[in-house]
């Protein structure tokens, strides 16, 4: 009786840890292939029409810094398109997920042209460039220049790409002794049990178990909506942000749901093991 | 009870029971190894999420009502319970210098998409009514551009739906956009403090501002009960 005690204790135990690893590896690969996988991001990005949303944006708000310096809105007509933009956004998403961290945007084009365009419309107005005028245009150059530094560059993708650097690094290696320890782990199982169909059992219980921690937190973020009232603007981020932690939390779903039909399949197993097992034991017998 | 049904509902709880018991062993076991990151990432996440999702659209909120116009004087003071603080970027009140014709919705807050349609009153000075500075910027090709006519002694009315105030101008300067001696939003008068970008007609971004001020000569006092 205490050696079945102690045989369903280890096993219980055994099968606790498969459920963490089952968990972990469904979780990791879902991560790598949805927010930490570069392409992935940027699908998402051009699906959302986040580039020209943001050209859209950009130029609103230089219209807006024209406004106080006489500059009116044609002057910025067509002056920041879709292609200029997701040139610089790919390039910034890139870099970050490279971890090249000497990346540095190339703003040379915009100031010569918003000088250019500047210049040529104080020429139509007949409008003498004295120094002060040059330096009150220098300004909304460098002011109009930081605004598109600011939007074509996704907040806090630096950081988010290090993170993503340190997971990449570890996850194949992971992958490979998760996989290793989760065979062993059933091998181990199978061979303490006597009876296999019970040690089947707790196979079940580790897919189910790995099932629900994969799946209720992500459940519990998906009904809340939590990530839907966080404060980022403009719109466009907002959307290509929420949309981004969407697709990963419908991912974790599908992972746990996998889990949960492998479970639901190794359960069906049981009963003919079961049966299985018997006609051995009967045929040793006779 | 069946011995047979009994086992099938032994089988049954354990198939229900050791996942759910996986699970919160499971969650537990990351919260501890978790807790040390746990408390700093959600005091983080608290100050980037709020109690609604972000409002994108472009309408401005108002509050503003005209107050009903009555033959009987305004009273001395309006209880703080019956008024409505305005929210960032909300119509609440009306500018106007009629000396030089300057006519304006005033909205808290001075973003670029509350300056494209009026004046607008920066987030750290007071309303009307409190005794503390107001401080209001307007485009100098805008609605302030009539700015530069006003003379010392001219009339500010500020009207809103509490109630109508009145500042007379009392100066007029040019500092530079850096200056922090231009205005003092600390000081225990309701001074109104309106400035523009200067020169008034110039090309592009200019250092300097044109600042107008004003001293409060009518309107009610809020008061708390």
């Amino acid at each position: 009786m205490k050696q079945h005690i102690l045989r369903t204790v280890i096993s219980g135990f055994l099968a606790f840890v498969l459920s963490l690893l089952l968990c972990g590896l469904v979780a990791a690969t879902c991560l790598f292939h949805t927010i930490f996988d570069e392409q992935f991001v940027m699908n998402r990005l051009e699906q959302a029409d986040f580039y020209e949303k943001t050209a859209a944006t950009i130029t609103d708000n230089m219209e807006s810094l024209g406004i106080p310096g006489g500059i009116p809105a044609e002057v910025f007509d067509g002056f920041v398109t879709g292609e200029m933009v997701e040139k610089d956004v790919v390039n910034g998403i890139t870099a970050a997920f490279e971890g090249n961290s000497s990346y540095q945007l190339n703003l040379t084009p915009i100031r010569e042209e918003l000088n250019q365009r500047f210049t040529a419309y104080a020429e139509s107005q007949s409008i003498t460039l004295t120094e002060e005028i040059q330096e009150g245009l220098n300004n909304l150059v460098e002011y109009c220049t930081t605004e598109y530094r600011q939007q074509v560059t996704i907040p806090f993708i630096e950081t988010f790409g290090q993170i993503r650097m340190m997971f990449a690094r570890g996850y194949n290696a992971g992958l490979v002794i998760c996989a290793i320890l989760c065979v062993l782990l059933v091998v181990f199982l199978f061979s303490i049990r006597r009876y296999k169909h019970r040690a089947l059992r707790f196979l079940v219980y580790s897919f189910w178990g790995g099932a629900l921690m994969t799946g209720a937190f992500p459940a519990y973020v998906l009904i809340g909506k939590t990530y839907e009232r966080i404060h980022l603007s403009p719109e466009h981020v907002y959307n290509a942000f929420v949309g981004l932690i969407n697709t990963c939390i419908h991912s974790l779903l599908i992972g746990s749901v996998i889990l949960f039909v492998i479970g639901v399949l190794l359960m069906i197993g049981v009963p003919f093991l079961k049966k299985w097992e018997l006609n051995r034991k009967h045929r040793k017998t006779e | 009870m069946n011995p047979r049904i009994g086992k099938i509902v032994k089988k049954v709880m354990a198939y229900l029971g050791m996942p759910l018991l996986f699970c919160l062993v499971g969650y537990g076991v990351c919260y501890i190894a978790l807790s040390p990151l746990l408390s700093p990432a959600l005091s983080a996440l608290d100050m980037v999420v709020s109690e609604n999702r972000p409002d994108f659209s472009d309408e401005l909120k108002s509050i503003f009502t005209p107050p009903e116009q009555t033959d009987e004087p305004q009273e001395d003071t309006v209880s703080e319970k019956d008024i409505q603080i305005p929210t960032y970027e909300t119509l609440y009140a009306k500018l106007e210098i009629q000396q030089v014709g300057i006519s304006s919705d005033l909205y808290f807050g001075d973003s670029n998409k509350v300056l494209k349609k009026g004046l607008g009153q920066y987030i750290g000075s007071s309303i009307p009514g409190y005794g503390k500075p107001l401080l209001i910027s307007g485009h100098n090709n805008g609605q302030f551009h009539k700015l530069k006519d006003v003379q010392v002694g001219d009339i500010v009315t500020i009207t809103t739906s509490y109630g109508v105030y009145e500042y007379q101008v009392t100066d007029m300067q040019v500092k530079s956009s850096t200056d922090k001696s231009a205005y003092d939003l600390k000081q225990d008068k309701e001074q109104l403090i309106l400035y523009t970008c200067y020169p008034f007609d110039m090309l592009g971004l200019t250092p300097n501002r044109y600042f107008v001020y004003a001293d409060k000569i009518s309107g009610p006092s809020i008061v708390s009960e």
